[in-house]
């Protein structure tokens, strides 16, 4: 079996399958050092379940107010230790991307102490995560409100103003970072796509010019300069940003849709096809990520999503795609051999050889007496020439 | 602007598709609505078509039947009696008008969770059942349908725009098979089988002929099909054909001539949005918003994504414009479904509007950003490529779907008829002042004259499907499209309405005729409903 056949065959099975996965709760129990578990904390994955999901129903708009008691408040503050495990436990479920879960903590944190200004900020970033737009800037304009002088790090809010259409109060806010903040490509690319909804394509341009200049390789900074171009009917230049973006993210498929369409005005009828075609097989993809993403944010654990989503990141070369779910994979610590191997695959075929080593030798404790498993493992440590790693899969395969 | 109106105009006139829990996709997409003259009697006739429930369904039982209401010429509709009665198909739809068999009186095609139907009108005395010799094939979920003459040979053609194979016994069940921003929602159209649109040739006497293979009416992947507009998109001379699809792309048949076609929508840049996402596509609205000649497209899409204004670009192709032109955030919430241009104001340039409503009543729910029940908008033309976003009526907001266009009562504004989701029949009138003082002050804003065209053609399409129209008036002018298809479910009178603004006169009304002739007029009164006949060559 090839490489890309075993990397089909894993993905297929792992697909199918719905894996005992380390559930949320151990990974937001535990705490910093120094920091005792939160007296609220849930005793069961079942109550955090029944938790988060209550949390999930609250409307941040009905949370009590007291943003004066904060407006001397800063990050350095110290912060009371009761406070600071329930945040802690907040920003552990946030990194495990289990959202809902995160919010149950912050809401806890918000009852106890109205508009604790890190609760309100992560529990915005919570909701940008889940999509719930208004609900993320309903918290974030309580954080401003609360913590003024921490105006440089609200961009979201921006985001979020600009995500429910909202476009002359995400450039009113927009340029509020900035103030703070002049350098952020962010808040500028925010700033530019506003003006550019508000029909100031000139000064969306200029602005794109800066994130550029800030951050040569942003593609998505590109690929609005060529689409902004074009929409002015300058196909030329266009065709200069968008061959760019393709560059810098050739599993984006937005540049290919441009591309492709740029070359119908500019006659290059055989272009564009080539170029419409790849846009048709990323943007399959693309929409199969975006409905599997929608799955992940409602359901974390299910570690078959993710392995559903490097496949298809892999398929169209999304390096950044691919990794990035393969660190999610490996945070959860599979236990079963097919998604190890699967890790092992990924690894490799990225060209990070020590990770891909490292899946290797935990899938080894995984595999059993699956012949063709350690076959696979054999035929890996035959390719990167790892002669122990070879004789034990060969040894133990047998 | 516009005052809810049916309590007066149409009384206690409902609508059902299916249950108000929403477990299924055929539950969710409501009926369809004509205003077409039935009669010939100079007024808009209304045409209902209702729906049906699955456990009717289950039990064999007939759909709710379509309604026909005659309108008593002051836009008060009666039930047309015995003679106009129509019988129950399986689950109506959607509707299109015209005259099919080219004897002066309009026809109606019904599109149903089922077999297409025919029902030909007998002298404006009625309507008959035509399905079984009208030679429609097939057993499909047709959305919305379009009739227009696409081979020039003067009878009218049919495109049928299909949604998707399904079947309740095999679609994934209510209660968390499917889920949509966390909550369990019905299932569709993702993980359903789209199905091929088809195209009937007409031979002019009522019955036609399935061309969809031999007119290459068939697209590379079928799409989900909801919503169907006609329009010369390229200006030569004959009619294209333009597709609203759910979750797919769009496609846009480009007429090659002889009733042949192309789908050039990507080309064309009206497949996607404007970032290269294919959308929820439902309405279409077609029209010269910006005045350079060339018909633009609205289309309403679900929420989360605008409404699409596909504005004219050159010769052939469209740029997405819904941002500059000041509609694409106010529209971001909504789901749209009905939609039309037309000059709500008289004031000489085209506004639209968009009648709004979730499909998931779970949008009713935390976090959704959205709701079931939404307000209609009014889009109101600036004149200068920007519209002001306006709240279409006074109307608390509803789960609206299918929506039609017409001067109802006869006092030269634009009204509209829209379908409530599992509730009234709305008439929405247009309340526009136009004292005489405000006409005689000579502001644009205030002065508002129209003028209404009915064109009258040889040959079998009597209603001259597909005519272009140029009205040139002191201060304005507009290029306008003759056509009866009504964007999403919903068909419209083949008469021309436009706003004059201040101009008591037009200068000159030019009529390209389909089959390629011309008539000329000049110095014409406003405040008329103009009737030009075709002259024999």
């Amino acid at each position: 079996m090839t490489s890309a056949g075993v990397f089909r065959w894993i993905a297929r099975a792992a697909a199918g399958a719905l894996f005992a996965a380390a559930g949320t709760l151990g990974a937001t129990q535990g705490g910093a050092p120094g920091v005792s578990a939160p007296e609220s904390s849930p005793r069961t994955p079942a109550e955090l379940r029944a938790r988060a999901a209550e949390a999930l129903r609250r409307d941040p708009r009905q949370l009590p107010t007291a943003a004066e008691r904060w407006l001397e408040w800063g990050p350095k503050d110290p912060v009371d230790a009761g406070l600071q495990a329930d945040l802690t436990a907040g920003m552990r479920a946030y990194a495990a991307q289990d959202y809902a879960a995160a919010l149950a903590f912050l809401y806890a944190l918000l009852d106890r102490e109205a508009d604790f200004p890190p609760a309100l900020y992560q529990g915005a970033l919570c909701y940008f995560r889940l999509r719930r737009y208004g609900d993320c800037a309903a918290l974030m304009e309580r954080f401003v409100r609360a913590a003024p002088r921490e105006i440089g790090a609200t961009q979201v809010l921006g985001h979020c103003y600009y995500t429910l259409g909202s476009y002359a109060s995400a450039r009113a806010h927009y340029e509020l970072v900035l103030a703070a903040q002049p350098s952020s490509p962010e808040a500028l690319r925010g700033l530019a796509l506003s003006e550019m909804r508000l029909g100031n394509a000139a000064r969306a341009l200029e602005l794109l010019a800066k994130v550029v200049e800030l951050r040569p390789e942003h593609a998505d900074a590109h690929a609005w300069r060529a689409q902004i171009l074009f929409d002015e009917g300058q196909s030329e230049a266009a065709l200069v940003h968008a061959e760019r973006a393709r560059e810098l993210e050739p599993w984006e498929p937005k540049p290919w849709f441009l591309l492709s369409r740029i070359f119908v005005e500019l006659d290059r009828e055989a272009d564009a096809e080539r170029a419409r075609e790849r846009f048709e097989l990323i943007s399959r993809v693309d929409q199969q990520v975006r409905q599997q993403e929608g799955l992940l944010l409602h359901d974390p654990a299910r570690l078959d999503i993710w392995v559903q989503l490097v496949a298809l990141q892999r398929s169209v070369e999304n390096r950044p795609g691919v990794r990035n779910g393969l660190a999610r994979l490996s945070a959860h610590a599979p236990a079963d051999a097919r998604t190890a191997l699967f890790l092992v695959d990924g690894y490799d075929w990225l060209g990070e050889r020590s990770k891909a080593v490292e899946a290797a030798r935990r899938a080894e404790s995984l595999v059993g007496s699956d012949a063709e498993s350690w076959a696979w493992l054999a035929d890996f440590y035959r390719r990167i020439g790892d002669l122990p790693g070879l004789e034990r899969a060969q040894r133990l395969g047998k | 602007m516009f005052v809810e109106d049916q309590a007066r105009a149409l009384p206690g006139v409902r609508t059902t598709c299916g249950s108000d829990a929403k477990d299924y996709i055929i539950e969710v997409n409501g009926g369809g609505v004509a205003l077409c003259d039935l009669d010939n009697d100079g007024d808009p006739d209304l045409i209902v078509v209702d729906g049906s429930t699955l456990e009717r369904v289950a039990k064999n039982e007939p759909g709710f039947p379509p309604r026909v209401f005659l309108n008593d010429g002051k836009g008060v509709f009666q039930a047309g009696g015995e003679a106009w009665a129509i019988s129950g198909g399986r689950w109506g739809m959607g509707v299109a008008t015209g005259d099919v068999n080219g004897d002066g009186f309009v026809d109606v095609v019904i599109t149903q969770w089922g077999p297409t139907r025919l029902l030909l009108n007998r002298g404006g005395k009625g309507l008959e059942e035509a399905t079984g010799k009208s030679g429609f094939t097939g057993s499909r979920w047709g959305s919305s349908a379009a009739l227009f003459d696409a081979d020039g040979d003067g009878a009218l053609d049919l495109a049928v725009v299909n949604y998707l194979a399904f079947d309740p016994k095999l679609v994934g069940k209510p209660g968390g098979e499917c889920s949509w921003k966390g909550y369990p929602v019905m299932c569709g159209p993702e993980g359903l089988t789209p199905q091929h649109d088809q195209f009937y040739r007409g031979r002019g006497d009522g019955t036609f002929e399935d061309a969809t293979q031999k007119a290459g009416f068939v697209p590379k992947e079928a799409g989900f099909g909801l919503g169907a507009m006609t329009l010369d998109f390229d200006l030569d001379g004959d009619t294209d054909l333009y597709v609203a699809n759910d979750s797919t792309p769009n496609h846009l048949w480009e007429n090659q001539g002889d009733g042949s076609f192309r789908e050039v929508g990507f080309a064309r840049g009206v497949s996607h949005d404007a970032n290269g996402k294919e959308q929820a596509s439902m309405g279409i609205a077609a029209g010269d918003f910006d005045g350079d000649g060339r018909e633009d497209l609205l289309v309403t899409n679900f929420s989360g994504e605008s409404v699409s204004l596909y504005a004219a670009k050159g010769p052939k192709s469209f740029r997405e414009r819904s941002s500059n032109a000041g509609i694409g955030g106010a529209s971001l919430r909504q789901l749209g479904w009905g939609a039309g241009f037309a000059d709500l104001d008289l004031d000489g340039d085209l506004d639209a509007f968009a009648l709004n409503g979730h499909v998931y009543p779970q949008a009713d729910s935390p976090g959704t950003d959205t709701s079931y029940a939404q307000a209609d908008q009014l889009f109101r033309n600036q004149g200068d490529g920007r519209f002001t976003v306006e709240a279409l009526s006074n109307a608390k907001p509803r789960v609206s779907r299918a929506s039609a266009f017409a001067d109802l009562d006869g006092d030269g504004d634009v009204d509209i008829v829209a379908l409530e989701m599992n509730g009234e029949v709305r008439v929405l009138s247009n309340q526009l002042e136009r004292s005489s003082a405000a006409a005689q002050d000579g502001s644009r804003q205030r002065a508002r004259h129209w003028l209404g065209i009915r064109l009258r053609a040889r040959g079998k399409n009597t209603q001259a499907i597909g005519a272009r129209v140029h009205v040139e008036w002191e201060g304005g002018g507009r290029w306008c499209e003759v056509r009866t298809t009504g964007g999403f479910q919903a068909s419209i009178p083949a008469q021309l309405h436009l706003g004059l603004g201040a101009a008591q006169r037009a200068k000159s009304v030019v009529v390209h005729w389909p089959g390629g002739a011309q008539s000329r007029l000049e110095d014409v009164a406003a405040d008329q409903v103009l009737t030009i006949e075709e002259r024999a060559p």
